[in-house]
């Protein structure tokens, strides 16, 4: 890494980097296809034992959400989470929350969960690994809706009153999409 | 071969034998290949007015950052490239992070291998130890630090064993803006947990840096090792955790020795929830370590030199779907009266009381925050309100207020800031912001923003703002920073793939 000091450039030569810099990002991007299949981890809950997403996929439909206790919004959305797991959990509905709260505030994760009274599983990324791997601008909220097939269904970047609405059509969507709870397609 | 060459080789060793083992225990799983691109694209223009609207001293800051990851089975790898680029550098704020930055600059490069029993990393990579007594180095967002370790990492994992060992050169974020130069730094550990019966725990860290010192020219060397434990629902009631560090600091003038030692329980009873702590931190912070601490993550805290309890008690009131959270603690130093500085103690009392109300579409907090140190007679007072109310489908109107306040004997600085914002479509946010800061012996100055903040779809981010912001301390999941003021206009544009 390097560290000095910037130089003054024209702005002729600003504005041709900066198009040649954007050109190349676009033409990287267009060729993109939407990723298909959420990238798998192997997390600790809060006890220590480990959860790893790839038990899950291809049999539930599973919600992926990053937060932290820090984060506003992720306290507004984490109620409405909770009323889902307990309304659609018997159908095959699995909501995972993944905390990125750094290892310094971890003694206040397990009361702040217990205060809001969610019990869905939780697991630890303190060092926001798994994190980047879905979200690189690391904002929180950050969510991404799995359907029973492991591929990624939606994306829900932050949240604003009424996402919760969106989210709980979209889950209903793909529980009815496949009704028999439990059903693998990899078997 | 001196030892901490022998200690580097080791752990070297350890990552590249940790590695065969479990890539030959992966090759023995059954598991579908999957193959994923992803990434992100951030371009930031700020056009930054002087403060007395002079133009031969505004600027133009403009950065572009690409990021690039492609994973494809338990196999990862990634880049981010980063363009910067200044009008007239010499007129950057101090406190811009960016300032020091050349123009084009690789910021990321990983591989990164994960699986049931390993995961390894070459390249960079953010990472912590022992609860951030022995290592803190992360990524800070909302703060804008952003400085990983360039080298290596491997953790091995066992059935009731982890094993992490981590090595490679790092830049402390604020440092170097502060000193108007490059800091390289060098840190090297590990960390063994293992996991008893009944969701009991123990383990320990050890971690060796080379600080690059400021004055004189030099290395100062840090060591640093904790031991910690602890269990889950204790008795069905109680969550531990303890750890003990102690740090030896070779230093231009000589050797230092400190320590670090934290307590916490926390436990719940019908609607209420408590946490309790216990720290005592004596001469114990170094460039890279962040210790625990159950304060608000939006204040700041010192982990040098502080010792006390403190008490979290939670309660909920069902009927009208409130939270009510009260926090006291009260802490000294370790000074004395024949100390550098003379006191008897710093002694400093805190506490705060929260009320978070969430009922149908109307979300509430209110937060007061009052530290008072009595023998300097310094108090800081930060005040909270936020409003939220949903008026349908991804539509609200905001409203905030937060003041933060500082007085001593001789000085007084009160900040306020105020918004209020219009969700003008499921898509966008028009919001208005309102600050001012009253100084001790200056005129109150006034600062007037717009911010539109649009999300064309659910990968796409455009933020505009138009206006000043008096800056200062900032703070976010428990670290600090002094943000420089701003006076002009900012554009935002994210696209995550």
């Amino acid at each position: 890494m390097t560290a000095t000091h910037p130089r003054t450039i024209s702005s002729s030569r600003f504005l041709i980097r900066t198009t040649v810099l954007m050109t190349i990002a676009l033409l990287c991007l267009t060729s993109v296809a939407p990723a298909a299949s959420p990238p798998d981890f192997k997390l600790k809950n809060l006890d220590g034992d480990w959860f790893t997403l790839g038990d899950h996929l291809g049999k539930e439909v599973i919600y992926v959400t990053f937060w932290a206790t820090w984060c506003v919004p992720c306290r507004r959305e984490m109620p409405h989470l909770q009323e889902m797991a307990d309304d659609f959990g018997d159908q095959g509905f699995l909501v995972v929350g993944v905390n990125t709260d750094p290892p310094a505030t971890k003694s206040k994760i397990k009361p702040f969960l217990r205060r809001i009274k969610v019990n869905y599983p939780t697991v630890l990324d303190p060092n926001n690994n798994v994190l980047d791997k879905y979200n690189p601008t690391r904002e929180l909220p950050y969510a991404v809706l799995i359907d029973r097939e492991g591929n990624i269904h939606e994306v829900f970047p932050g949240y604003r009153a009424g996402d919760e609405i969106r989210l709980r059509k979209a889950v209903e969507s793909l529980l009815a999409q496949d009704s028999e709870p439990g059903e693998t397609t990899d078997e | 071969m001196n030892r901490l060459s022998a200690l580097r080789w080791m752990l070297t060793l350890m990552m590249v034998l940790s590695a065969s083992v479990a890539t030959a225990q992966d090759q023995e799983e059954s598991s579908t290949p999957s193959f994923r691109l992803f990434g992100q694209t951030t371009s930031y223009l700020e056009l930054n007015e002087s403060e007395d609207g002079d133009s031969d001293e505004d600027y133009t800051k403009f950065k572009q950052l690409v990021s690039f990851n492609v994973e494809w089975s338990k196999w990862t790898v990634g880049a981010q490239v980063d363009y910067l680029y200044y009008s007239d550098p010499e007129l950057a704020d101090r406190l811009d992070l960016d300032r020091l930055r050349d123009t084009f600059e690789l910021r990321r490069y990983y591989i990164d291998y994960a699986s049931d029993h390993f995961n390894g990393r070459l390249g960079t990579f953010f990472s912590s130890l022992g609860r951030g007594l022995t290592l803190f180095v992360q990524k800070n967002e909302a703060l804008g630090f952003d400085e990983p370790i360039h080298g290596g990492t491997a953790t091995l994992t066992f059935e009731h064993l982890d094993v992490t060992v981590l090595g490679g050169e790092v830049t402390e974020p604020v440092l170097q803006n502060q000193y108007d130069r490059e800091f390289k730094d060098t840190v090297w550990g590990g960390r063994v947990l293992a996991r008893l019966p009944h969701d009991f725990y123990v383990g320990g860290s050890f971690v060796h840096s080379e600080l690059d010192r400021f004055f004189p020219e030099g290395v100062d060397d840090v060591d640093v090792w904790s031991v910690e434990g602890g269990g889950a629902e204790i008795g069905g009631l109680f969550d531990v955790h303890a750890e003990w560090a102690e740090i030896e600091k070779v230093e231009a003038l000589g050797t230092k020795e400190g320590y670090g030692g934290y307590l916490s329980v926390s436990s719940y009873f019908g609607p209420f929830t408590i946490l309790g702590e216990y720290k005592d931190y004596w001469n114990f912070q170094y460039r890279y370590n962040s210790p625990p601490n159950a304060g608000r993550s939006i204040e700041s805290y010192n982990h040098n030199d502080v010792r006390g309890p403190r008490v979290l008690v939670s309660a909920d009131i069902p009927s009208i779907g409130a939270i009510i959270s009260g926090s006291y603690g009260w802490f000294d130093s370790h000074k004395k009266p024949t100390s550098l500085g003379g006191t008897d103690g710093d002694q400093q009392n805190e506490w705060y009381i929260t009320l978070e109300e969430m009922a149908g579409p109307v979300y509430f907090l209110s937060s007061y925050f009052n530290r008072h140190w009595s023998n300097r007679k310094i108090r800081q007072e930060h005040i909270i309100a936020d409003l939220h109310l949903g008026t349908g489908d991804r539509k609200e109107i905001l409203a905030g207020y937060d003041k933060r306040i500082e007085k001593s004997p001789y000085f007084s600085l009160a900040t306020h800031r105020s918004y209020a914002g219009y969700s003008l479509s499921p898509h966008g946010v028009l919001s208005v912001r309102y600050a001012w800061e009253e100084k001790s012996g200056f005129e109150t100055e006034d600062f007037w923003g717009a911010e539109l903040q649009y999300l064309p779809t659910s990968t796409m981010t455009v933020t505009l703002f138009a206006g000043g912001d008096p800056g200062g301390m900032v703070c976010a999941g428990g670290q600090c920073r002094v943000e420089p003021r701003f006076k002009g206009y900012k554009a935002t544009f994210n696209w995550r793939f």
